[in-house]
């Protein structure tokens, strides 16, 4: 196995053979065109090539740019110590480039207009400046070619400036794209464009129809316009190239007195159609990069919006033009986007909040302070209650002044709100009976305690006690509840032998002159029991304490198939139908509902919540005798033999089994028992 | 001996209610109803001096009770008990016609002091 720095060293050797190698091949080839004058040459790729190496790998790969320099002059009849010297100025120029863009916070992807003009002026201009400079300085002291030094000079700088404006962006961009595959579409227009490109310019430039250059234009500017800088780059590279070819071998005609002038002129209008390509496709990524940063700001605002259910409006006064925010939409429940006027906004408001929603809106206007209000807002049978916070913004201190704000859907909340102070006043209500009862009688058997008779003295005691059991109870069934609210019990299901634990809880209950019969047979049902027998004890609490002393209750226990029915039947008034779903849910609908079923209380709702915890549920039917029938059904828990007996009984036995064990609850109560 | 029907729909409550009364010198009950129905059924055939009847029941609610028995029996001491503290309920059952309204959290001193009255009153 390689180390990690063996892998990154290995890398950089790569990259150093490859730029070396890139740049001989390309400095030889420009060096070894007709026109080039002895090692100066007005097509110089190398320093495009060294520029975008070292911003795209760094600095450090400096020496495989000395190396190439070197070895290119070398081999083109310089001396070695002129080699050495010349490659030194080759060496700076991209360095020093890189440098100066990176300090300046050139980004290679050139997707801004500042890129482009950084590459253009501290790239292609400034940098080259010293190349030339030290080159021309060189060959000046080496004595080679004393007679044209300016235009040696001047051919030496352009040809770095235009190696580096053809080359550098083209490097830059294929680096950016190298990952990213383009759908099929893309790719074909990118084909077809380059061929059409292509052939064009080979037209113009090779093909003798060069009265007509203007024709490269469109495919230059499709490139740009659909391709953005990778288009624009490639496109002039593509130019640059056939125009450069075309001119060498001299398929163009133009007036100047030498081929390397001829390619200079040449070179002069590519540099400004580079130029000007790069800019047009900066402007397109900008802007580009604008809308997607307004879309993206949008599409955060709208996401924040609906994970806080918080709407924001705007509202003219004097156009009477209403603006929402798509999740203002979701919470009124109106669709999206429809025109909205003030008029139609309160029609839509409860009738009683119209008036405060008039007036503060008046008051708003006339003290220009920020005001928040609630109201119910009502689209057909829904209605949310919104909270809005708004401020008014007068235009240039104008009359015709704005409303702007937010409106949160509060209903919620709200509700959550009555609930609670439901459940407190049936708590406390609970509560305060017991407490009455223990509070009179004690106060009374203090006074009076040696009066009484033996009997009612004792009877007195015991109901003390039976009220202190009676609050001890509702107040573990608040915590039970309140517990298996937020989700915090699971059931811990072990094989319990039903029958037993419901006689123990009926002797409990057994008090006074109270009949409970037992109607069960010995059975063994997979169950939590403490929390069956929690179910049990608040269903005979119940009753109990809803029908008349000496009337019978009965409790009763039957298999269901493997399911686990538990009854008790009562004699007493029974439960109204309209309030027989809501006694189990108190604790989810408020009791409202139920006002009438006065004392039904936490204790049926938490029968609901430990029969739900079994995967099960509670409801109520008619006793035959009229009164309450309360019901508990288990489902999956009893494995009976009587089962062998029915028809596809082995069926049904092993379904149910597999049933229990992929159910959420086996599963929970057998992770908590680990 | 005063005589009086109670009405609760709370057994056990119902039943120490009846033991605390009846501890009181003077006071008897003749009569327990569970429900609203039952307690206007033993108003009527058992003819009490007052009715002590829980405000808040099933089965026709304390407040309707009181408000049947003041229309048909004008000088019956009808006398409210709730485990509500909130002043609606007792203006409700006041204006039904119950003489008094007493919280059952209180100790019924005061309840005891208004039977005994009811006699002479």
């Amino acid at each position: 196995m390689a180390k990690p720095s063996d892998s990154r060293r290995r890398q950089y050797w790569l990259r150093f053979a490859g730029v070396a190698l890139a740049y001989v091949v390309f400095g030889k080839l420009g060096i070894s065109l007709s026109v080039a004058e002895g090692i100066v040459t007005p097509v110089w790729a190398p320093s495009g090539l060294a520029l975008a190496a070292l911003l795209i790998f760094g600095r450090s790969l400096w020496p495989a740019v000395a190396l190439g320099a070197f070895l290119t002059n070398a081999t083109s009849g310089a001396a070695p110590l002129v080699a050495a010297a010349i490659a030194c100025g080759n060496t700076l120029e991209p360095v020093i480039a890189a440098q100066l863009l990176r300090k300046t916070g050139f980004r290679i992807d050139l997707a801004r207009m500042r890129d482009v003009f950084l590459l253009v002026f501290l790239g292609a201009g400034v940098s080259t400046l010293l190349s030339a400079t030290n080159g021309i300085a060189i060959l000046f002291l080496a004595g080679l070619d004393r007679s044209a030094l300016a235009s040696d000079w001047l051919l030496w700088w352009f040809g770095d400036a235009v190696g580096i404006l053809m080359v550098t962006p083209l490097l830059l961009l294929a680096y950016v794209h190298r990952v990213g595959r383009p759908t099929r579409a893309r790719s074909l227009e990118a084909v077809l464009l380059g061929s059409t490109l292509s052939l064009v310019t080979a037209l113009v430039f090779l093909g003798g129809a060069w009265q007509y250059p203007y024709l490269i234009f469109p495919p230059l500017l499709w490139a740009a316009l659909r391709f953005h800088q990778l288009g624009a780059a490639t496109g002039s590279f593509v130019v640059g190239v056939l125009g450069t070819w075309g001119t060498v071998v001299g398929t163009l005609p133009l007036e100047a007195s030498t081929a390397t002038t001829r390619v200079q002129l040449i070179q002069a209008l590519l540099v400004v159609l580079a130029i000007s390509l790069l800019v047009v496709g900066a402007t397109l990524e900008e802007r580009e990069t604008a809308l997607r940063s307004a879309e993206q700001t949008a599409a955060r605002l709208s996401e924040a919006q609906a994970l806080t259910h918080i709407g924001s409006w705007e509202w003219d006064l004097t156009t009477d033009a209403v603006t929402w925010s798509d999740e203002l939409y979701r919470i009124f429940g109106l669709p999206a986007a429809t025109a909205v006027s003030s008029a139609e906004f309160l029609s839509h408001v409860l009738p009683e909040d119209r008036a405060r929603i008039e007036e503060t809106v008046q008051r708003a206007r006339l003290d220009r302070q920020p005001f928040s209000l609630e109201y119910g807002f009502a689209v057909g049978v829904r209605t949310r209650i919104v909270h809005s916070r708004g401020r008014v913004i007068a235009v240039d201190g104008s009359d015709s002044p704005r409303l702007v704000g937010t409106a949160q859907d509060v209903s919620e909340q709200r509700q959550a709100e009555t609930l609670r102070a439901d459940i407190l006043s049936i708590v406390s209500h609970e509560l305060r009976t017991p407490l009455a009862s223990i509070l009179n009688l004690a106060v009374t058997l203090r006074q009076k305690g040696n009066e009484l008779n033996e009997p009612r003295a004792r009877r007195m005691l015991d109901n003390v006690v039976n009220e202190a059991r009676r609050i001890d109870r509702l107040l573990s069934n608040l915590l039970e509840i309140d517990r298996l609210r937020h989700g915090v019990v699971a059931a811990m299901r072990e094989p319990t032998d039903v029958t037993q634990l419901l006689r123990q809880v009926a002797d409990v209950h057994r008090i006074g002159d109270r009949p409970i019969a037992i109607e069960a047979e010995p059975m063994l049902a997979t169950v939590d029991g403490p929390k069956i027998e929690r179910i049990v004890d608040n269903l005979l609490l119940n009753a109990v304490k809803h029908t008349p002393a000496g009337t019978p209750i009965v409790l009763r226990v039957q298999p269901k198939a493997n399911d686990l029915l538990i009854i008790v039947d009562d004699d007493g008034p029974g439960i109204p139908q309209e309030h027989r779903t809501a006694i189990f849910e108190i604790f989810d609908r408020g009791p409202k509902a139920m006002s009438n079923a006065s004392g039904a209380g936490i204790g049926l709702a938490l029968v609901g919540r430990l029969a739900a915890l079994h995967g099960g549920q509670a409801w109520v039917e008619t006793s035959p005798s009229g009164g309450a029938s309360m019901r508990v059904l288990i489902p999956n828990c009893v494995e009976s033999e009587e089962l062998d007996e029915l028809p596809m009984a082995g069926v049904t036995a092993h379904e149910t089994h597999e049933n229990a064990k992929d159910s959420p609850t086996y599963r929970n109560s057998a992770h908590s028992s680990r | 001996m005063v005589r009086i029907v109670i009405a609760d729909d709370d057994e056990t409550y119902l039943e120490s209610l009846r033991d605390v009364l009846e501890a009181q010198s003077g006071l008897t009950v003749i009569g327990a109803a569970r429900d609203g129905v039952e307690a206007i059924e033993l108003t009527e055939e058992l003819h009490p001096d007052a009715l002590v009847i829980d405000a808040h029941m099933r089965q026709l609610d304390g407040v309707a009770a009181i408000a049947r028995l003041r229309r048909d029996h004008p000088a019956l001491c009808l006398i409210a008990l709730t485990g509500d503290p909130a002043p609606p309920l007792h203006h409700a059952a006041r204006d039904a016609g119950a003489d008094a309204v007493f919280l059952k959290g209180e100790f019924l001193g005061t309840l005891f002091a208004r039977l005994a009255a009811v006699k002479h009153g």
